[in-house]
């Protein structure tokens, strides 16, 4: 299947590619757009929604250059320039939110993908049709629980007293480990539950790529006696290698988001050197403190970097994988 | 090549090794959700281990408390309401879009794609959100929770994703048959297209089903409110000192209405998935013999 | 083969599409509607509202008909107003609700009410509210700081004009110059600070039959404290054969030091709370050399492990669910949350024999002690100025009066007489012969009860009706007021003037910096020494803190807490 859409690299309309004289350029553009009216119709509906709902924020984001003030509204703040960034990156934990956010995030992403992956191509190997569907339901349950349900149940596992994991450990004879207040333990459990919680719902995706590959191309491998291992590097790999780049291009776009949500609830006092991170810090001193050119400030930053990260990668990913992106 | 019983030794290992996963991946996570159901079905004063419950004393005291509130049923009926219109809108909208993005020729899809991806990531954030609802006067209406998300720029990627890695011969064709984009869409993308449609579609789903901060920030009405709202409102009631005045006597502890009201809300979910796996599987065998 | 395909599939995702797209349009259309304000009906006739003037809500009689003496005419006003609600997990009041009703044809009011969310979800949404200029005309607070930002903001409508419209209310509740400070900004008063019903609602708890259990005597100092907690811990008080309770319970209970619960130690020696009030040292209370020794104190109780050591991660309902199974010989709560009925209730299933009682707070080495510290004020309100430029002033004033005494009293607090409630021989609230499920305190009417903050003033009739008497399952009769008396009793420190203290630019950052250095001291991650402590108060500077304190004392000797 990707070989078809290699080969086929003309176009989607291959008839409209005639040349045109340079005298003609605005008529043959102007012509270009009458015969792909249809497609404009159909792009219509989304493309004012974006515009609405996406880049009407987007504009009224220039709170983050202002002294916003309420009363005078977006337009009538003063203009202060970068003196709400400024307080960001002169604020007394700046070094450790960065540096926070990057390790918790990256590790995030480096540990959680290949679990995904693997489970999505055991359900779609495997042969017991009753398992995999039962797995299938149950391993993306935990997605649906909310964080602070999470924290419930880590607290009954991983308690120092009476948690499910320490009185196992003792029972083995092992030293009990305060996972939730030990700063070596705390990232490790971030990830871990993080890779717990999401791993079933993530497969779904890959899945779904799975079952589009088509059959015959497994059968044709059969017959020339590949492995099931061979089938799997050549044939399922390749065809989720688009999901697999889309995906991964997309979280590093957002690699400083850690999981505000997930941290918010689980973090505490004795570990928030290793556990606070920028949107933990923009929530206690930007939103409930009510700055909110600041907050506003800081999600325009995250937004460049991802801005950054995203177009790199983006060229790394064509080179080494053929696609990318855009 | 050594065989046994019609399989190859590499075979019987392969397949050992990923059941073998399966199994582990089944019981890592049905342990802790396990835990959770008991803690659900736990007696008042029940002080063991809640694994250890033994179904003979499971109580149903905290599910009958949380659909006993006449709130609830309303609820869920937003909820459902939010999440119907929601993702139908999602779906058409994203739908069109993606299929549109897949264009390799139409004036201006360069800049449009960098303008999709560009918002993906550059979040305006709480306040420029808020002024951008009030402005449009949706704030205390359904529609102030459904619009801002109507296409979710992740979704639509993959979508595009998928509509680029169908058979290009298939849509050729039909163009010079005469067909037009929409019916190529219709006819030709959508069919082959089940799986992840499906998949995008719960996607939209779940995320409208969970939401609790958008109906908190847009909303007023209490009627209006969806049903993780009310959950939440359920779980944070008992974490405020100055709320404990009831005298209403619960005859289910804090932590089984907490778990009881997770479940609940997991309910629809558990409901649909295996109808949408029956789809998964389907389109395996519609495009052939499966091996 | 390929059309058969298409065919078949395409038939119902088609369908269900249409159909679904059809509902999507037909739910935006009606959320538009929705979105038109309701028309003011003002033909409803401004009924005259004339009758006796009650003066306390406690002796007034149901009988009275609203306090408003002169008659309110003109247009119907309407009014939006947004309050935590009496029970944030109920529904709101139905919309043929009776106040509504009586609101509109005597106040000449269409009341629009709106409960919040509680916590700090409440206070994003009026923080939004706020920053698109959108607040309603009348609005509860509990966020100090929240408070300051609006009036620097100058979203807030001065409140001094509508006192005289609200003669009785003013009285009762807004006579107090010290609470009034509290909402007065640069010489204005933007806010309406309610007096405490109740102050000094925490107290520690001791399990009392443990205590008996193992023959030891209620301790009054920090030495004797540290033996029973070690023997709370260690000798197995609950008798289970199982080594599974702690001395004291705890958790990081608020944004300042390790938190309110931990204040009785630090009380013992005489700093309990985030700041030192004193006009000669006034300052953090982390600079007191005394603080140091009060560290020094709680590490030695964690070290000994007798502190539940769940303690930094866990939340306020974790610590109630643990002391609920029976886990903690000694524990801060608020009285009702551990004498109330609905609440003692889980204690009860798990320790029958369970016996709890308030404790003295400990006596430190110089005799000082204190539970905590406390502010004898409630809940606020503010106006937004909007509602003031717009002339709804009076109408505010109204409504608040109203809530004040007699109908809107009852209503808003009780429900309604006859149906919810009597009143019996000594005008008390009785509810014998009524049944269960119309009782006011019930959980079938939480909806008609969502605006009794509005209305409750703490009077006896009212906490004798919101505190009710109860018998445990072997018997015991238990009235929650004896321990709030109790409670009350103990020695706090009052902390009033904190109130008025506006949260530093880099509030985040210091809060952080100061918990997690008292953490990090007591859990051991750094060496409790002179050295580290030196240099921890030390790097407060590098916070700007001196800056924050000094604005912080011109503000108190400002408004003349301070000499």
């Amino acid at each position: 299947m990707a070989n078809s859409r290699k080969s086929g690299s003309a176009s989607v309309l291959p008839f409209t590619e005639t040349k045109v004289k340079p005298s003609g350029r605005v008529n043959s553009l102007l012509r270009q757009i009458w015969k792909h009216r249809i497609l404009y119709l159909m792009l219509l509906p989304g493309l004012i929604y974006f515009l609405v709902f996406r880049y009407g924020p987007l504009y009224l984001a220039q709170i983050a250059f202002k002294d916003f003030k309420p009363l005078l509204g977006v337009e009538g703040s003063d203009w202060i320039g970068f003196k709400n960034f400024d307080t960001f990156f002169k604020s007394y934990y700046f070094g450790q939110l960065i540096s926070n956010t990057l390790i918790i995030s990256v590790a995030k992403l480096l540990f959680g993908l290949p679990p995904a992956i693997i489970l999505a191509l055991a359900l779609h190997e495997t042969k017991f049709l009753k398992l995999g569907r039962i797995v299938q339901t149950v391993s993306y349950l935990p997605h649906f629980l909310s964080w602070v349900v999470m924290f419930g149940i880590m607290l009954a596992l991983l308690s120092p007293n009476d948690g499910l994991v320490n009185q196992t450990i003792s029972a083995f004879g092992g030293q009990k480990i305060a996972f939730l207040t030990n700063v070596d333990w705390f990232r490790v459990i971030l990830v871990g539950s993080d890779i717990w919680k999401e791993t079933g719902w993530s497969a779904i995706l890959y899945l779904a790529a799975l079952i589009a590959i088509d059959p015959t191309l497994y059968e044709a491998a059969t017959v020339d006696g590949a492995s099931r291992l061979q089938r799997i590097w050549h044939i399922s790999i390749p065809g989720i290698k688009n999901v697999i780049v889309l995906v991964t291009l997309l979280r590093l776009g957002t690699i400083l988001d850690a999981g505000f949500g997930q941290i918010f609830v689980t973090y505490s006092l004795p570990v928030y050197s290793v556990s606070d991170v920028i949107d933990t810090w923009v929530y206690r001193q930007g939103i409930l403190g009510f700055q909110f050119g600041l907050a506003t400030a800081v999600g325009l930053f995250k937004g460049f970097i991802g801005l950054a990260l995203i177009v790199v990668a983006n060229r790394v990913a064509r080179k080494l994988a053929g696609n990318g992106l855009y | 090549m050594k065989r046994f019983l019609g399989r190859s030794r590499d075979d019987i290992a392969f397949s050992l090794v990923s059941n073998g996963f399966l199994l582990f991946v089944l019981i890592v996570v049905l342990v802790p959700l396990y835990y959770a159901l008991m803690v659900s079905f736990m007696p008042l004063g029940y002080k063991g281990n809640p694994l250890a419950l033994s179904p003979l004393d499971w109580k149903f005291e905290a599910y009958k408390q949380l659909l006993g509130q006449n709130t609830f049923i309303q609820a869920m009926m937003t909820s459902l309401l939010i999440t119907v219109s929601g993702v139908s809108l999602n779906m058409v909208l994203t739908v069109l879009m993606a299929y549109v993005l897949c264009s390799r020729t139409l004036p201006g899809r360069n800049i449009i794609m960098t303008l999709v991806i560009f918002t993906f990531l550059f979040n305006a954030g709480l306040v420029p959100n808020y002024l951008l609802v009030k402005n449009l006067n949706l704030i205390n209406t359904l529609p102030a929770v459904i619009l801002p998300g109507a296409i979710s720029v992740y979704n639509l990627l993959v979508m595009r994703a998928f509509f680029l890695g169908l058979p290009e011969s298939l849509s050729e064709a039909a163009r010079i048959d005469g067909a037009n984009d929409l019916y190529i869409l219709w006819k030709i993308f959508l069919p082959l297209s089940k799986p992840i449609l499906l998949t995008i579609g719960l996607f939209y789903a779940v995320g409208h089903w969970n939401e609790f901060f958008l109906p908190i920030l847009y909303l007023n009405d209490r009627e209006l409110m969806p049903l993780p709202v009310l959950l939440r409102n359920i779980l944070t009631a008992a974490n405020l000192g100055e709320y404990v005045e009831s005298n209403a006597v619960s005859a289910a502890s804090q932590e089984s209405l907490k778990m009881a009201a997770v479940f609940l809300a997991m309910l629809p979910m558990l409901i649909i998935y295996p109808w949408i796996q029956r789809h998964f599987t389907k389109g395996v065998l519609l495009g052939g013999v499966k091996e | 083969m390929l059309k058969l395909k298409t065919h078949s599939l395409s038939r119902p995702l088609s369908l269900t599409m249409v159909l679904l797209t059809v509902l999507a349009l037909f739910l935006v259309a009606c959320g538009d509607n929705t979105a038109t304000t309701t028309p003011a009906t003002t033909t409803a006739a401004a009924t005259t509202a004339s009758g006796a003037q009650i003066t306390t809500a406690a002796g007034a009689q149901t009988t009275a008909a609203a306090a408003t003496t002169a008659a309110v005419t003109g247009p119907v006003v309407d009014l939006t107003v947004w309050m935590a609600p009496g029970a944030p997990e109920g529904a709101a009041p139905p919309a043929d609700w009776e106040a509504y009703k009586i609101i509109k044809e005597k106040l000449n009011i269409n009341l629009k009410f709106t409960m919040t969310p509680v916590g700090n979800d409440g206070d994003t949404k009026l923080s939004a509210a706020a920053a698109s200029n959108n607040l309603p005309d009348l609005f509860q607070m509990t966020n100090r700081t929240l408070f300051y930002q609006f009036a620097d903001q100058g979203l807030l409508g001065p409140t001094t004009q509508l006192l005289p419209s609200m003669p009785e209310r003013s009285k009762l509740r807004y006579s107090n110059d010290n609470l009034n400070k509290l909402v007065t900004v640069n010489g204005a008063m933007l806010g309406l600070q309610e007096p405490a019903q109740l102050y000094k609602r925490n107290a520690l708890f001791i399990r009392q039959d443990w205590l008996d259990k193992l023959g030891l005597k209620a301790p009054t100092t920090l030495d004797e404290f540290y033996e029973v907690a070690k023997a709370f811990t260690e000798k197995d008080p609950d008798g289970n054969g199982k080594n599974d309770t702690f001395g004291f319970g705890s958790f990081i209970n608020g944004p300042n030091g390790l938190g309110i619960n931990f204040d009785f130690i630090y009380g013992a020696y005489g700093l309990p709370g985030l700041w030192s009030l004193s006009p000669d040292k006034f300052g953090l209370a982390i600079r007191d050399p005394n603080y140091q020794k009060a560290t020094e104190y709680v590490k030695k109780l964690i070290d000994a492990k007798i502190v539940d050591p769940d303690w930094p991660t866990l939340k306020l309902d974790d610590l109630r669910s643990r002391w609920k199974q029976g886990k903690y010989g000694i524990f801060v709560e608020d009285f009702c949350a551990a004498m109330c009925q609905a609440n003692y209730k889980g204690f009860d299933a798990n320790n029958p024999k369970g016996n709890l009682v308030i404790l003295d707070p400990p006596k430190g080495p110089d005799g000082k002690n204190a539970t905590s510290t406390f502010a004898p004020v409630g809940t606020y309100y503010a106006v937004s100025k909007k509602a003031i430029d717009g002339g709804k002033g009076p109408a505010i004033a109204r409504l608040l009066e109203w809530a004040n005494s007699g109908e809107g009293y009852f209503l808003l607090g009780f429900g309604k007489e006859g149906v919810n409630y009597k009143f019996d021989a000594t005008k008390n609230i009785d509810v014998t012969g009524i049944k269960p499920e119309l009782v006011y305190s019930s959980k079938e009417q939480q909806p008609i009860l969502q605006m009794k903050t509005m209305a409750y003033i703490g009077t006896d009739v009212e906490l004798r009706a919101r505190y009710v008497l109860f018998q445990t399952g072997d018997g015991r009769n238990i009235d929650p007021l004896d321990y709030y008396k109790k409670s009350f009793n103990e020695p706090n420190l009052d902390a009033t003037a904190v109130e008025l203290i506006k949260a530093a630019p880099n509030q985040a950052d210091i809060s952080r910096y100061v918990s997690e250095g008292l953490v990090q001291f007591v859990l051991g991650q750094k060496p409790l020494n002179s050295e580290n402590w030196n240099s921890y108060v030390k790097g407060l500077d590098g916070l700007g803190v001196s800056d924050w304190e000094a604005a912080a004392k011109k503000s108190l000797q400002g408004a003349g807490f301070l000499k």
